[in-house]
């Protein structure tokens, strides 16, 4: 942009190093601007506000942490000591924190900027967090316009003096008007509910100068602060540079690579093995998981089977599970069933596949990532970015599936529609006494059509084409 | 005997609530400020006999006044409880010269006993 022949510096960014919330923001708040985080009692503002004060000094900033209707200082500081991110040694120089119910009590508004602006300049501080502002409710057109007021002065004092500035408001249970207000941005965080459920959930109301991921992002609170995971499907994605099919992997089955021309499984690509209940999709994972090493580390994510009962499953065809994990090139993640975040889970994965730079994925199954409270809504949107997300980061992945578990989930409808988000498709069934299998589909590639027998023996899985009985 | 008078200095409107009601319950007679310019400006016109102050303050801070009253001889003998939820080596950083310490949250139980020790003995200029 410019003015006069002049050219407009872009507006500096102020990182709150909040996990989640910079890339939610595309790049963290702009310097010097007003900000309210609204959000019932117990929502977590005190804990961000907090967060976001102590990363703030520690990168060589000073903060002012400013209270009206809050809890003590005392307490508070009693709540935040279990924080990772607290640092008692910050606490006054680089952190101060101080009171102003008084001056509210006495001159309203217009006494707390009075205080505000000799404190500011006294404490040096870059990062300003009011917690506890009143919002005026709808029918005091008075107070609304001292509120505006209020709003508006504090952004001129930020601007000259260089100071982030964070409201932390209850709302009284009415939203801050986005249209009214002068502030910079507005954060949402609120409990949805899902039945019996709760999720946390975070939202940019308004965001000036900036593109931001819209939509309800997942957060939750742990003795590290706030960790917002945002919507996988939000985020922007990234166009895969491999082009598919030029790189084949083994499935660990010499059998089930044959099934394939050219043989193998497609680097980079995504199966869905399908079936019910004791046809053997677990073991082709661990047969797949087998055929890691240190060029191709591999990670199974499991919901259902514990670690130890894997390890009898593996025995059962011949691998040594216990090996395969000493080795270190094959990890097992256990997922401890309750009430799991499905962004969580998602970005946990991604962050595990990056830091291990795992290239051999195995997910026990989607019925685990589908008993988590969006997946209801969102499963199939989030699962279609998932796999994306490991195409493009080279992982070739089996999902194993079991449709009779998405049906007691509730959630029978994403079955039906889930292979088409896969690049290849392994049904398995079970025929009498024999289980068979049959490859429904390979993205781009030749295959054997036919079903197959599976043979399940310590001598391990054995994929013969003759027709099964019945 | 005369009642004797005790300065709460605390932004944080309940504590200061809290620590009044206690403290006149116990037949003390109180005075409030909430900050350590509003506790100077009150002593002009009053000797309260212990000065109960918080330590992190708007405009000025808990040690800023404890440096205040040392350094006036009219105002040096008085005792000084500083009270934060910092900790005492923190506090001591920056002013040292009190007769006792509070680590709040505190409980009354923590805290009558102190103040009427200070109360009851007069301070003795240096200590």
């Amino acid at each position: 942009m410019q003015i006069a022949g002049k050219e407009l510096a872009p507006l500096a960014r102020f990182q709150t190093h909040v996990p989640g919330l910079d890339e939610v923001l595309e790049g963290g708040l702009f310097e010097s601007g007003v900000y309210i985080v609204q959000g019932s009692p117990g929502v977590g503002k005190t804990t961000l506000g907090n967060q976001i004060c102590f990363a703030h000094v520690r990168s060589g900033g000073r903060a002012l942490y400013l209270t009206l209707l809050a809890e003590s200082h005392a307490r508070m500081m009693q709540h935040m000591r279990a924080q990772t991110f607290f640092d008692p040694s910050a606490i006054p120089a680089r952190i101060y924190y101080i009171s102003a119910y008084r001056e509210l009590e006495s001159d309203g508004l217009k006494g707390i900027l009075a205080l505000l602006r000799g404190e500011l300049v006294r404490q040096h501080a870059s990062l300003l967090v009011i917690d506890g502002v009143l919002m005026p409710s709808d029918s005091d057109g008075a107070a609304e316009q001292r509120m505006k007021e209020f709003v508006h002065e504090l952004q001129s004092v930020a601007t000259i003096l260089g100071c982030n500035v964070l409201m932390l408001t209850s709302g009284r249970g009415r939203s801050f008007d986005p249209e009214q207000t002068m502030v910079d941005g507005i954060f949402l965080m609120e409990d949805r509910a899902y039945g019996m459920r709760e999720e946390r959930v975070f939202q940019v109301s308004k965001f000036r100068g900036s593109r931001t991921a819209r939509g309800r992002h997942s957060y939750c609170i742990t003795n590290h602060g706030v960790h917002i995971y945002p919507r996988l499907e939000g985020m922007p994605l990234e166009e895969p540079t491999e082009a598919a099919c030029v790189r084949f992997v083994t499935s660990g089955a010499p059998a089930l690579d044959a099934l394939f021309s050219p043989p193998g499984i497609g680097n980079a690509t995504c199966t869905l093995v399908q079936g019910p209940g004791g046809t053997g999709k677990t073991l082709l994972g661990l047969q797949f998981l087998s055929k890691c090493s240190p060029e191709e580390p591999g990670l199974m994510l499991c919901f259902n089977e514990p670690r130890v009962r894997l390890a009898e499953m593996a025995a059962s065809i011949g691998l040594d599970f216990a090996a395969m994990s000493e080795r270190g090139h094959a990890q097992v993640r256990w997922i401890c069933p309750g009430d799991q975040v499905l962004d969580q889970l998602g970005h946990e994965l991604l962050a595990e596949i990056d830091t291990g730079r795992v290239r051999r994925l195995v997910v026990d199954g989607i019925a685990g990532l589908a008993d988590t409270s969006m997946f209801h809504e969102r499963g199939y949107r989030f699962l279609s970015a998932l796999l994306h997300e490991l195409r493009c980061r080279g992982v070739t992945a089996y999902f194993v599936s079991d449709a009779d578990a998405l049906a007691a989930l509730g959630v029978a409808h994403v079955s039906d529609g889930l292979a088409v988000l896969f690049d290849n498709v392994i049904d398995m069934t079970l025929r009498g006494q024999a289980r068979a299998l049959h490859v429904l589909k390979a993205r781009g590639r030749q295959y054997a059509q036919a079903e197959q027998v599976l043979d399940i023996s310590p001598h391990g899985l054995r994929i013969e084409s003759t027709p099964p009985p019945g | 005997m005369a009642q004797q008078t005790i300065l709460v200095v605390e932004d944080e409107y309940g504590s200061a609530e809290v620590l009044q009601l206690v403290l006149e319950i116990e037949g003390y007679r109180v005075l409030l400020a909430s900050n350590g310019r509003e506790a100077l400006d009150l002593m002009a016109q009053h000797r309260p006999d212990l000065v109960l102050t918080d330590f992190m303050m708007p405009i000025m801070s808990g040690a800023q006044l404890g440096a205040a009253l040392r350094e006036r001889p009219a105002t040096s003998p008085i005792a000084i409880v500083m009270m934060s939820a910092a900790e005492e080596s923190v506090v001591r950083r920056q002013f040292r010269d009190y007769n006792a310490f509070l680590r709040k949250p505190f409980s009354v139980e923590a805290l009558l006993p102190v103040v009427r020790k200070l109360v009851s003995t007069p301070r003795l200029t240096g200590t």
